[in-house]
């Protein structure tokens, strides 16, 4: 998992938590990079994990939780980060369908070794996406979150439903219908 | 404290987060170096591979294109959508375009066939051949398109693949107008010759090297029964030639295989068995690469021609033999008729001898008469045909021709004894040597006009004058004989008609004079025989000249009498004068210049009476007199100058005699001649009288004095010693037996070998060769010893024949050696001076 993650990630916990939170999962987490994170960098999946079970068990909050407002804060930040992403694009629906055959594409040309979620896009009437996540890494709640964040920016609002396909959340089916 | 160790592991943290970013940066950025590096490297041999693509595209393309350009047929090439890539001039110029082929890139030929249509004979056929082939995409070549105007065009069409995928197609015309024309002319003339040799009834074949039947034509089987089918494959000498016949076809064979012609004629087996002959031009069959694949044969049927030829020869053989038999015929015919005549002529003479009676006397001479003209009739006869059959040949021998003239004159003066008439002769004295030609016919030419002449005179003269037409130095030598008469004459138109034989002037000439009317045919015969050539002229009733010109060749050899004594004939004659009568002009200028050659003071008289004038004023030392001269004859003049007194009537007189008989002499003398010189004389026989009657001392003090006389070195001097010794009279009177006698008996050899009558040729040859002998000739008279040994035991006809031409040569050497001699003994013993042995 690429550093901006783990970056991002600390930067929240700190915005909301203070940099003794911070201190507090590094220390405690096991963690062969000892916490030091670089956006560029590649560290193991593992690590944010531990960190995010580690803040999870300090705050109470559940992890799916944890992840999904992560989701909803790290939008903006890649919207920031990589606007051209945001050329052009008049929807969420188009944003969403435009994740697997262009923007992981890009990101994998700039970082081959990015593990990047797989996604499979199905409009179920014009107004009814589904998409069904893939990833190793088992961060739908985290996909879920960024999803919502993107409506938002669009100014859409949407229902999403999702079940698992697979029990432990490796594929994921998301239907999202747009009110 | 917690706040500040929070505060530095964070600040740590940020540290080693940085040093991080860095590190990965420059990791990063070293990766991006070598990538850039790499992607350089690529490019740099992607560069240079695709300018050696290029490159060799480039140039493989403007190989292409140059082939193209250059190419003698059109191309045009599209791509898949039928645009133009690549044209030729000859493409443009083919199908008209004006366009040059540079400009006809990227052109759309989709509408190309419609526009071009109409150059060609069926347009619209053109038009969807066209479309089938595009359909069709398979290559298709050389088919033959016809234009409208006449002309071939040829087309090849090629669709072009790479793998699965359709790149284009090109088109490839040529105009082959030519080629299928000269193709058209050569088949039809091929044709035409096949069918003018088939009308022309000349039979074709065709054999491999092997000499087996390839294409028997359909002329050549009919000409022999045969169909082609079982001619074909057959081996021609088996089925078709006579066995015997096979080496001449075996050469040809081999001739043709060496690439030769020929022509030669064989008989040919039909089907139905009889032969055909034919003649065959026969000629190897030469493909294009020079070897010979077989030979053709052009038959023609000659069997017709064959058959006459054979035919022909055979009329030929039996002609020929016929001839042969008529000519032995003649030949024995000859011997069987002349044989009684002359038993019959022989015993009528005999007869005459035994005192008849007036009465008998009578009927002998007609019988003789008869006879003998019944002689001459076949003798004529028979030598025209001798000579018509061509065995008269021209001799060459070296005769003395002014003495066979005079000789022939005096015989015919003999004959005329008693009649009126003259008989003249005159020589040219130009002819002073031997002459080489035939002697015999000669005489029988001269000895043939004469005898016409004297026929055909009653009175006047008859003679014969000697001309020499040719330069001095010209060879060979012509001679003009004319012998003349004062006859009844030839009327002008019958002048060809009595060369002919059998004819005569007229039928009252045959009865009146008689003869054959073949002697004039004959002699121009033997005249054209010798190269010569006769002519006559005549005025009715006032005479006839006939003129013969003959080429004679002139041998060095002076009649050999003459040189030694012409030298000689220096007379020291000073103050001598002679008198000369004689009337003919030739003959006193004959005498005037011997006289001056012998430098004797001489003077001329035309006739008797003038001689005698001249007698009455002069005194002369000798006279000459001719006998016959106008208005005062020889006779008179003598007898009226010896009864002068004083002056001449002791000078001698020799009187010129015409002929040598005896009647005349006696004449001579008691006319009161003292000698008579019979002409035509030698210059010897005159010089001799001479010396007789002038002053014969002072001629004795002036004649070289005979020296020791010795035989000519060639003779057999030793033999000759032994048997004369120095009895020179003994020796001269041998000498002029030999003269009078051999030559005679020599001539008779010849017809005796010519007869194969080898007994009598030995027995001949026995009788004289001891007289060879006799004269110094010894070698002559080995010769003849041979000759007569090789007649005697084993006569061979070529032996024989060689062996006499060899004595012959020896003979006439021989007898011209003596000559000489006998010459220079009779001066010797001539000369007063000399005394016999006793």
């Amino acid at each position: 998992m690429k550093g901006i993650v783990f970056t991002e990630f600390l930067n929240l916990v700190e915005a909301k938590f203070g940099y003794e939170m911070v201190d507090q999962i590094i220390t405690e987490s096991n963690l062969p990079s000892k916490g030091i994170y670089t956006n560029i960098g590649t560290y193991e999946h593992a690590e944010m994990v531990q960190l995010v079970t580690a803040l999870s068990n300090h705050t109470n909050i559940p992890v799916p939780d944890l992840l999904k407002i992560y989701g909803i804060h790290f939008f903006p930040i890649l919207g920031n980060g990589y606007s051209h992403f945001l050329t052009g694009v008049k929807s969420g629906f188009e944003l969403l369908e435009s994740i697997e055959h262009y923007i992981h594409v890009e990101v994998i040309k700039l970082y081959p070794d990015a593990e990047l979620p797989r996604f499979e896009n199905r409009r179920l009437t014009p107004n009814c996406l589904e998409m069904i996540y893939h990833s190793k890494r088992k961060m739908a709640d985290f996909a879920e979150g960024l999803m919502r964040s993107a409506f938002d920016h669009f100014g859409e609002k949407v229902e999403i439903e999702r079940e698992n396909l697979e029990a432990d959340g490796s594929s994921v089916r998301f239907i999202i219908t747009k009110i | 404290m917690e706040a500040l160790e929070l505060l530095k592991r964070r600040v740590e943290r940020e540290v080693a987060a940085r040093k991080l970013a860095e590190a990965i940066m420059e990791q990063k950025a070293l990766e991006l170096y070598y990538a850039n590096q790499e992607l350089r490297n690529l490019n740099g041999s992607l560069e240079q591979a695709v300018a050696e693509r290029t490159h060799d595209f480039v140039a493989e393309q403007s190989r292409l294109r140059s082939l193209i350009t250059n190419l003698d047929s059109g191309v045009l090439l599209e791509d898949e959508h039928r645009k133009v890539i690549l044209a030729n001039q000859m493409f443009c110029d083919l199908f008209n375009i004006p366009v040059e082929p540079a400009l006809m890139r990227g052109m759309d030929c989709t509408a190309s066939a419609e526009v071009n249509k109409h150059l060609f004979a069926d347009p619209d056929q053109f038009v969807r051949r066209i479309d089938e082939l595009l359909e069709n995409m398979q290559l298709v070549t050389d088919e033959e398109l016809d234009l409208a105007d006449g002309r071939v065009y040829r087309r090849t069409y090629m669709p072009i693949f790479e793998g699965n995928d359709y790149l284009g197609h090109l088109w490839r015309y040529s105009d082959v107008t030519d080629e299928v024309q000269a193709h058209e002319t050569l088949r039809h003339s091929e044709d035409k010759y096949r069918r003018i040799i088939e009308n022309m009834e000349l039979g074709l074949m065709e054999v491999d090297n092997d000499g087996r039947i390839v294409l028997p034509y359909p002329r050549f089987c009919a000409m022999l029964g045969y169909d082609p089918e079982e001619l074909r494959g057959q081996m021609a000498t088996e089925i078709l030639l006579p066995p015997e016949y096979l080496p001449v076809l075996q050469q040809q064979a081999v001739d043709r295989l060496a690439g030769n012609a020929g022509v030669y004629e064989v008989p040919i087996i039909k089907k139905d068995g009889s032969l055909m002959w034919a003649m065959i031009s026969g000629a190897p069959i030469i493909n294009i690469h020079g070897t010979v694949t077989g030979s053709i044969g052009i038959h023609y049927d000659i069997t017709q021609q064959k058959t006459l030829y054979r035919e022909l020869e055979e009329s030929k053989k039996r002609a020929e033999e016929a001839q042969e038999a008529e000519k032995q015929f003649l030949a024995n015919m000859s011997h069987e008729i002349r044989t009684p005549l002359n038993a019959i002529i022989g015993m009528a003479h005999l007869l005459m001898d035994t005192d008849p009676s007036e009465e008998q006397k009578e009927y002998l001479s007609i019988l003789k008469n008869s006879a003998e003209m019944l002689r001459t009739l076949i003798s004529d006869v028979l030598d025209l045909s001798k000579i018509r059959a061509g065995k008269m040949e021209a001799q060459e021998k070296e005769f003395d021709l002014v003495a066979l003239v005079q000789t022939l004159a005096k015989s015919v003066q003999l004959r005329m004894e008693g009649k009126s008439v003259i008989v003249k002769s005159e020589i040219d004295p130009g002819i002073t040597h031997l002459v080489l030609g035939d002697d015999l016919l000669l005489n029988q030419i001269l000895l043939n006009l004469l005898g016409n002449a004297e026929k055909f005179t009653a009175k006047g003269e008859i003679g014969i004058r000697t001309k020499i037409l040719s330069e001095p130095h010209e060879t060979p030598m012509w001679i003009e004989f004319c012998v003349y008469d004062t006859g009844i004459g030839i009327p002008p138109e019958k002048h060809d008609l009595i060369f002919q034989t059998f004819r005569q002037v007229d039928g009252d000439t045959r009865r009146k004079f008689g003869g054959t009317g073949l002697g004039l045919a004959i002699t121009k015969q033997l005249v054209e025989l010798q190269g010569g050539s006769i002519r006559v002229e005549s005025t009715l009733g006032v005479g006839t000249q006939f003129y013969i010109n003959l080429p004679y060749l002139n041998t060095g050899v002076v009649a050999e009498q003459n040189t030694q004594i012409m030298e000689q004939m220096q007379l020291n004659s000073d103050g001598k004068r002679i008198l000369v009568a004689e009337d003919n002009a030739m003959n006193r200028k004959y005498i005037d210049t011997l006289l001056r050659k012998w430098n004797i003071e001489h003077f001329f008289a035309h006739n008797g009476r003038e001689a005698y004038e001249m007698c009455l004023e002069d005194h002369y030392d000798l006279v000459l007199m001719d006998i016959q001269m106008p208005e005062m004859d020889g006779y008179e003049a003598c007898q009226a100058i010896r009864e002068l007194p004083g002056l001449n009537n002791r000078t001698p007189i020799i009187a010129l005699t015409a002929s040598a008989m005896l009647s005349q002499r006696d004449k001579a003398f008691h006319a009161g001649m003292n000698d008579y010189l019979s002409k035509p004389f030698k210059p010897l026989q005159l010089f001799e009288k001479i010396c007789l009657y002038i002053d014969s001392n002072e001629i004795e003090t002036n004649m070289p004095t005979p020296q020791e006389f010795t035989f000519d070195k060639r003779l057999d001097t030793e033999l000759l010693e032994t048997m004369y010794g120095d009895d020179l009279d003994y020796a001269f009177e041998m000498f002029e037996a030999f003269r009078d006698n051999v030559p005679k008996e020599f001539k008779s050899i010849q017809p005796l070998l010519d007869g194969e009558k080898w007994l009598e040729v030995a027995r001949l040859l026995h009788k004289i060769k001891p007289s060879f002998g006799m004269v110094g000739l010894s070698e002559l008279e080995k010769a003849l010893e041979q000759m007569e040994q090789s007649a005697k035991n084993q006569p061979n006809k070529a032996n024989l024949h060689a062996m006499f031409m060899q004595v012959q040569n020896l003979f006439d050497v021989g007898t011209r050696i003596i000559d000489n001699e006998y010459s220079k003994l009779k001066i010797i013993i001539s000369n007063p001076s000399h005394t016999p042995p006793q």
